[in-house]
């Protein structure tokens, strides 16, 4: 079959899940990065693509795939490397269970605090009529309402209180779950860990407070075992904008005392 | 030895009644009664400590997130054929169930207690009920129970949720017009776990879901209700009006 075509932005939440799996693998891509905040999963020729407007999209052979955690299923199954899903059945359901967590509770408010802090100013200066054009042509509801709060900075005060609630009160169930195997599904590295990898590996800067050696041992000696894989070092890559950055200064925070990494 | 504990053949639970009758796989059932708030109580919390049912306890594991248990035992039972197991066919069972989750779990959940629950918590003592009410451990199901007690639903959690339902309608009409089933060429789990909602919601808004508007769609519902082992599933409930008295579902996404 053809050569896969990922169409991605930063190697972060959504489109770093597919973006890492693929490298894991081994599975030789062509990457189209796809500028989110220039509206490019927006313009026409992306919308041929995937008509939900929604980025990342894997294209293998006739297959159109635009759900980030299944794809990771999907890349798993179709391409040969390393297996990223355990063998176990209660193993696999676990990872599921945090494709769940993580999409459905923590992202969600992650992401909430991610729009309102970068996404938001990030555009909010641009010309309101080419702002206001941009906003029509979105496809989906969810993502409409979700650009119109970001651009005219519509998050209540006590929407941002509770979307931080809502993480701190992750980081915990992360910290407890670490607690009694050293990966989110069980003894192996799986797509679990990927998927929550793309969310949390900024914590320990962004929420430093309350992410740390002290407060968060296990997620912190996690996150120090994912970024040494050479598979997230050449994803970040990947990145175009200071995100990808950041991870230098997070690998400081993380390093173990007395060493470099 | 599979336990399942479970209450109404209803959404949730009953896609893992059926997948479970349609493996064919001896179980053991425990009914959960969640009128009674048994799932707010020690016992269910040790097994679920967010307080939803189905749990499904195999291998000293409980198992939660209903259509996670879907996969799981189709999966762990693949001679019984509940799925495609290729990896685009798996893809599209996975993510059809997703999107069907995403709009229908909470909008089913509001839209039924707003029928049922309502009139049935409209009988009760007010004073004990807001006492057990408020007692709810876990904030997330503490709402749901709380907006069906006072009947205090509005009117955009309404309309959003009824059009939730006509988007699924819609798509599920223009796939079933030239297919069988909703994934594939055969019966799967994405027709499970979309039947248990489409079961109950052409009662509940039967404006919306009904043979002139989706006719396709309730052929389909025909077709799944009339296998033994859904029969034997939907069998299994208790409380009055059975197959339809909803709880509240999972909350409605923070992004709409």
């Amino acid at each position: 079959m053809a050569r896969p075509i990922l169409y991605h932005w930063e190697p972060n939440a959504n489109s770093g899940k597919p973006i890492i799996a693929l490298i894991e693998k081994g599975v030789d891509f062509e990457s189209r990065y796809t500028d989110l905040l220039g509206f490019d999963q927006h313009k026409p020729e992306y919308l041929a693509v995937n008509p939900a407007g929604t980025i990342p999209v894997l294209v293998h052979g006739d297959a159109v795939l635009a759900e980030s955690t299944e794809m990771g299923e999907y890349i798993d199954a179709a391409f040969d490397g390393p297996p990223l899903r355990p063998d176990s059945p209660e193993e696999r359901w676990r990872m599921r269970w945090w494709g769940k967590f993580l999409d459905g509770y923590f992202g969600p408010s992650l992401s909430m605090i991610g729009w309102s802090v970068f996404v938001g100013p990030s555009v909010r200066n641009r010309d309101p009529e080419e702002l206001r054009r941009n906003i029509e042509r979105i496809p989906l509801k969810e993502r409409r309402d979700a650009w119109t709060k970001a651009i005219y900075n519509t998050f209540s005060k006590e929407e941002l209180a509770e979307s931080l609630r809502r993480v701190l009160h992750g980081v915990r169930v992360f910290e407890e779950e670490l607690g009694k195997r050293p990966y989110f599904a069980g003894t192996t590295y799986s797509l679990a860990d990927i998927n929550a990898f793309c969310m949390a590996y900024a914590l320990p800067l962004m929420q430093a407070e309350h992410v740390n050696k002290e407060k968060t041992p296990n997620l912190v000696d996690w996150l120090r075992r994912v970024y040494a894989r050479p598979a997230i070092a050449r994803s970040f890559e990947l990145g175009r904008t200071p995100m990808a950055a950041r991870t230098i200064e997070v690998r400081k925070l993380i390093a173990e005392d007395g060493s470099d990494d | 030895m599979i336990e399942l504990y479970h209450w109404e053949p209803v959404s949730h639970s009953a896609r893992t009644l059926i997948c479970l009758h349609e493996i064919g796989v001896e179980y053991q059932g425990h009914y959960v009664d969640l009128l009674e708030f048994e799932h707010f109580g020690a016992d269910f919390l040790a097994l679920n400590r967010l307080a939803q049912v189905p749990v499904l306890r195999t291998n000293g594991v409980c198992l939660t997130e209903s259509a996670l248990i879907s996969e799981y035992l189709a999966e762990s039972f693949r001679s019984a054929a509940l799925a495609p197991f290729d990896a685009l066919g798996w893809y599209r069972t996975q993510t059809w169930s997703k999107w069907i989750d995403y709009n229908l779990s909470s909008s089913l959940g509001t839209l039924g207690t707003r029928k049922y629950l309502v009139a049935v918590l409209a009988n009760r003592d007010r004073d004990d009920l807001e006492k057990a009410i408020a007692a709810i451990p876990v904030a997330e199901r503490r709402s749901g129970w709380e907006l069906a007690a006072k009947n205090t639903y509005g009117e955009d959690l309404v309309t959003n949720s009824r059009r939730k339902v006509e988007l699924v309608v819609q798509r599920m009409e223009q796939r079933l017009a030239e297919n069988q089933w909703l994934v594939g060429d055969a019966y799967s789990i994405a027709d499970i776990n979309t039947f248990a909602m489409i079961h109950s919601l052409a009662d509940i808004v039967p404006d919306l879901v009904n043979t002139r508007i989706s006719p396709h769609t309730m052929a389909w519902r025909s077709r799944i209700a009339e296998r033994p082992a859904v029969r034997e599933a939907l069998a299994l409930g208790r409380r009055f009006p059975t197959g339809r008295i909803c709880a509240p579902g999972p909350e409605h996404s923070r992004w709409g």
